[in-house]
């Protein structure tokens, strides 16, 4: 390859290397930071570089996104001093809730558990934080789930349940991790799509 | 001063090097994705279908949610859903022979940028890394050892050909991204948490029912009993092990000793936390990118022999 050709290959490589690596940085900023960075920038009293900066770290920001470097890895940060599960069920026509039959609430062997229900608790988790999450995942299950013993569907209840996770002394004095009381409370409650309350 | 550091990016970046250890991530990789199409069989549908759980056919909520972004979304219709989970399936079988493997990799990245934007709810840590990793593996030297298409080439290519070796850039890429992983993470663990630093934090994970079934149901009392010694060890060995990975892995003397500690951490991740078993062992595979090619040729040479 001709000296040049290579030079410039190697500059377009090293750009490359340079924003993939920026990009990651850029994303995974601490907040106190981002903050910080931004009260400098209002303090130039700048508004035309202002601009520039929010404008190119836009860009940087959606090429992360496109090409899937926007990942912020915090990897078992904030540890959960609850364990929680939800129990969602299919409110009928002039019946009781029905516990609907899904794979977090169904017996399921070590095997089913590990491997087909892999993504099952992150998806519970991501719904946890998120009701437009839940009512989405709402309106899928009105149209899993249309009838019961030929009732159709009302609606989709989300119930949260909850228990304590004791401290260790704690723990070790009662001889047991887990507070024994169990505390639920219905979280949602979505219409399905057509029907009125 | 300008000159000398030229000459050391030119040589961090685009020195050229043996690729049988990429050939050893390629494979494990391969079998990882393939675990991961087949697990994904049962929920194909409802995870990514158009009328799964994020519909595509709803003008509503669910819309504000549909990516462009991935090739489910422009294909709806025309495309069944079930011919891209064989297609992912297919492409594992060949990113792991090396056969087709620059292709196969670009395809098994379009895929999991798919699935990750079609369906954002489901998206795991496990997706996260491998659509990373084939980021990186897009531009990589994949296929250039432990290959079909490198056995392919030898036999059919004049036999006085001889191949350059591959430049190091994108591999040095993926080795960063890696790094920060952990550089990124480990302070946002000590600055979230009080439990990584009183050493509680592996006992909230492990009694934490959440994250999948216990071998036994008294494994938990482990770590709460003789005043939380087995959690505090795991915790602050953990801080110590992802602390150490990203400086210890650049020298020749602490380099496999590192390795071995980060992939025995994780695996030890997988056991107490079963639930992330995939996310765990992406990272645990990531790890071959940093082996010496020296000590896969030994590890190979022992398989070999042990073989015959």
């Amino acid at each position: 390859m001709p000296l040049e050709r290579e030079k410039i290959k190697k500059t377009i490589i090293s750009t490359f290397v340079v924003l993939n690596i920026f990009a990651v940085i850029l994303l995974n900023r601490p907040p106190e930071f981002i903050d910080y960075i931004n009260k400098k920038i209002i303090n130039l009293n700048h508004p035309k570089l202002a601009a520039k900066l929010d404008y190119y770290s836009w860009l940087v920001y959606q090429y992360a996104h496109i090409v899937g470097l926007d990942n912020r890895w915090k990897m078992f940060g904030k540890q959960s001093r609850f364990n929680w599960w939800y129990l969602i069920y299919g409110k009928y026509e002039e019946s009781e809730k029905i516990l609907l039959p899904l794979p977090p609430q169904m017996p399921r062997t070590f095997v089913e558990d590990l491997f087909i229900d892999f993504k099952e608790i992150k998806f519970y988790l991501n719904m946890y934080l998120d009701q437009n999450a839940r009512e989405t995942y709402a309106r899928y299950l009105c149209r899993k789930y249309p009838e019961h013993n030929g009732l159709p569907i009302q609606s989709i209840i989300y119930d949260l349940y909850y228990q304590g996770i004791l401290p260790p002394q704690e723990a070790r004095l009662k001889g047991s991790y887990i507070d024994p009381h169990v505390y639920n409370y219905q979280l949602n409650e979505f219409v399905c799509p057509g029907k009125n309350k | 001063m300008k000159e000398k550091i030229i000459k050391l990016w030119e040589k961090f970046w685009f020195s050229r090097f043996d690729p049988a250890s990429v050939g050893m991530f390629r494979i494990f990789l391969g079998i990882l994705i393939l675990s991961m199409f087949i697990c994904s069989y049962f929920n194909w549908y409802r995870f990514y279908g158009s009328d799964g759980i994020i519909s595509l056919h709803e003008s509503g909520l669910e819309r504000q949610y549909q990516s462009v972004w991935s090739v489910f979304y422009w294909t709806e219709g025309k495309i069944n859903i079930e011919v891209y989970w064989w297609i992912g399936l297919l492409s594992s079988v060949a990113f792991i022979l090396g056969f087709k493997t620059r292709l196969a990799t670009i395809i098994l990245y379009i895929l999991f940028s798919s699935m990750i934007h079609r369906n954002n709810y489901i998206t795991n840590g496990d997706d996260l890394v491998v659509r990373m990793l084939l980021f990186y593996s897009c531009f990589s030297p994949l296929g250039y050892s432990l290959s079909l298409d490198s056995f392919l080439k030898k036999r059919f290519s004049a036999a006085a050909e001889v191949e350059q070796l591959p430049m190091i850039w994108s591999i040095r890429s993926m080795q960063i991204n890696i790094l920060l992983i952990y550089i990124i993470s480990l302070p946002n663990k000590l600055a979230d948490d009080v439990a990584w630093w009183n050493g509680e934090a592996i006992y909230l994970t492990v009694v934490n029912t959440m994250w999948g079934r216990r071998p036994s149901p008294y494994f938990p009392d482990l770590f709460y009993n003789w005043d939380c010694l087995l959690s505090k060890i795991s915790t602050y060995g953990t801080i110590f092990v992802e602390g150490g990975f990203p400086i210890l892995v650049w020298f020749r003397k602490t380099k496999l000793i590192a390795i071995v500690l980060i992939a025995s951490l994780h695996i030890g991740i997988a056991f107490l936390v079963p639930n992330v078993l995939f996310f765990t062992l992406a990272m645990a595979c990531s790890f071959w990118v940093f082996v010496p090619p020296e000590t896969t040729h030994k590890i190979l040479n022992c398989i070999f022999r042990f073989r015959k």
